[in-house]
């Protein structure tokens, strides 16, 4: 019996990305992601690569990255891993976030999911309008009077 | 580079948009006419001074209309179905009592489970506003946290008993700086019956004992002047502080005799007293009757306010004021102002001899009239015996100071 529970713990999987990239994880890491979880319990053969259909191998590398980190509970005291999140968040240029954030959506790992959407919802607070539209290049596509309608629903937000 | 956010699905930009305050999310409505169309249906609802003013400078005092026609304007255009959590943070008094009585009811009926309503201190002279309980009444009431500050509480007796019914729900109740009638307070701690944390801080003093009667209770925070006699089987965590005022007309009354437990607290865990002290020592035989029949108490901390210096030599010893008793479990102890005034003394050497599983014990004394009593205890400690079976680790003391002499002191009358 005991050879068995090591071989369950060691047990690897391969996730295979929309570009063809495979990756070999350890079956506790996979399963930060629901999708994965789910897909594995319908799966005959583990030894198949898992296709993770929407997401690059260049993301899910990424994705690998965090759930690895996050699979070894023991190891870091919460406020090592907190830091380490946050390092880990502060790396990524907003094009990547927004990938990831389709990633941790789609494969469902709700601590990935949680961290990208507060740190994309940090760099939203205290600006204006307008200051946002510059930073993540959003196109003001109003008429003025539709802003000036906007504005008079809710003006206490607007004032400096 | 392209507006990437923008071409997120509208599941993630509206847990994007909750993370925000309510200012910065209306904000956001006006990126472009995709941000506009998201629906704001957060389920935690915050207003404060940063969530509607933001970085804004403006007179807490004068800017209350603005405040609440803001909170209206919000409310019009939120559009979530479900609501966890209402907290309401601002100087408002009873003007503006219909809108705060709207967005509760609003509250009530969009199913909240958590009621946070600060209304901090009011202008001087004006008139606090009156919660009303009937708000809180429906049928499909789903409220089960009730954190109310700074107004009075009516609880409807004109209604019929049924508007009450919601008490019987609730697990959480803190009511602090709360103006009700006697009969109300008697009522609210005896129909929560399914309540497991109170907390009752600098509410009406009654002349009467409060009797707390509830079953489920596991946590009691109290800051009372009157007695109060609690029959909670399940308590574990006790935290009373009897009224602490200094005014000269306030006598000086027994504050530890005013609590009597009903029921043996036998789920007692965590004890924190901090009470004035007075002549007579009835606070070491409060603290002993209640280490006695609390069987699980592991962490005792007591905070003893003293107010007349009082110099007396300890003639009686240890032994015969307190018979030997072994607490298995009492780990930590701390004692801060830390006198023998209250025959401190006798009561800290039978919790060193008794308590075989005791790991901490720290006293905190900051008063240079004090000095001396480190020095006293070292000397019981020196000559205590030890509880048969002798325990594996020896009680560990730490005795610590604001005077650094009192160190050197020590080391020299050893």
């Amino acid at each position: 019996m005991a050879s068995t529970s090591t071989s369950t713990l060691s047990r690897k999987l391969i996730l295979k990305s929309s570009d063809g990239e495979k990756f070999e994880v350890d079956e506790n890491v996979a399963m930060q992601s629901q999708t994965i979880k789910h897909m594995i319990e319908d799966l005959d053969d583990i030894n198949s690569p898992i296709p993770v259909s929407i997401v690059t191998g260049t993301i899910l590398s990424k994705v690998i990255e965090y759930c690895k980190k996050h699979a070894t509970e023991d190891s870091d005291s919460d406020e090592q891993l907190k830091q380490w999140d946050k390092e880990y968040a502060n790396n990524m240029d907003l094009n990547t976030l927004y990938y990831l954030l389709l990633a941790a959506n789609y494969m469902e790992i709700k601590g990935l999911l949680e961290l990208i959407t507060q740190c994309v919802a940090d760099m939203i607070k205290g600006k204006s309008p307008e200051e946002i539209r510059a930073h993540f290049n959003i196109k003001n596509d109003f008429t003025p009077q539709e802003e000036a309608n906007i504005r008079n629903e809710n003006p206490w937000a607007f004032e400096n | 580079m392209d507006d990437y956010i923008s071409k997120l699905p509208d599941d993630i930009l509206c847990r994007l948009l909750s993370l925000l305050t309510v200012r910065d999310a209306i904000r956001a409505r006006s990126l472009s006419t995709r941000w506009k169309h998201l629906p704001e249906c957060r389920s935690t609802l915050k207003f404060n001074y940063t969530s509607v003013f933001g970085k804004r400078e403006c007179n807490y005092n004068e800017c209350q209309n603005e405040f609440v026609s803001a909170v209206n304007q919000y409310l019009k255009i939120w559009a979530a179905q479900k609501i966890s959590k209402f907290k309401l943070d601002f100087n408002l008094t009873k003007e503006y009592a219909s809108h705060i009585d709207g967005w509760i009811a609003c509250a009530t009926r969009k199913r909240v489970e958590g009621l946070d309503l600060n209304f901090v201190v009011s202008r001087a002279g004006a008139p606090n506003y009156v919660l009303s309980c009937h708000l809180l009444h429906s049928e499909a009431s789903s409220l089960k946290h009730l954190r109310i500050h700074c107004c009075k509480l009516s609880l409807c007796s004109g209604y019929k008993s049924g508007c009450k019914s919601w008490l019987t729900q609730l697990t959480t109740l803190e009511l602090i700086c709360v103006t009700l009638v006697k009969n109300d307070m008697e009522h609210i701690l005896s129909s929560c019956l399914n309540l497991t944390s109170l907390t009752i801080l600098a509410c009406t003093d009654y002349s009467g004992c409060l009797h707390v009667k509830l079953p489920c209770l596991k946590k009691l925070v109290i800051l009372i002047t009157s007695a109060i006699d609690i029959d909670c089987p399940n308590l574990e965590i006790f935290d009373y502080t009897s009224n602490l005022s200094r005014r000269p007309d306030t006598p000086m009354t027994n504050c530890c005799a005013k609590v009597t437990f009903s029921h043996s607290p036998c789920c007692l865990r965590e004890v924190y007293l901090q009470v004035r002290c007075e002549k007579g020592g009835c606070l070491s035989k409060f603290v002993d009757h209640l280490t006695r029949n609390a069987p699980k108490l592991e962490h005792l901390f007591l905070v003893v306010n003293t107010e007349i210096k009082y110099s007396v030599t300890i003639k009686h010893s240890p032994e015969r004021q307190y018979p030997d008793r072994p607490h298995s479990r009492l780990k930590k102890v701390k004692i801060e102002g830390y006198s023998k005034m209250w025959k401190g003394m006798e009561f800290v050497m039978y919790l060193l001899r008794n308590s075989i599983a005791l790991e901490q014990m720290v006293i905190v004394t900051n008063d240079i009239s004090k000095w001396r009593v480190p020095l006293m205890l070292s000397a019981f400690v020196a000559s205590f015996t030890l509880p048969t079976p002798v325990p594996m680790s020896l009680p560990y003391c730490r005795v610590k100071t604001k005077l650094e002499a009192a160190d050197q002191l020590f080391a020299s009358w050893r």
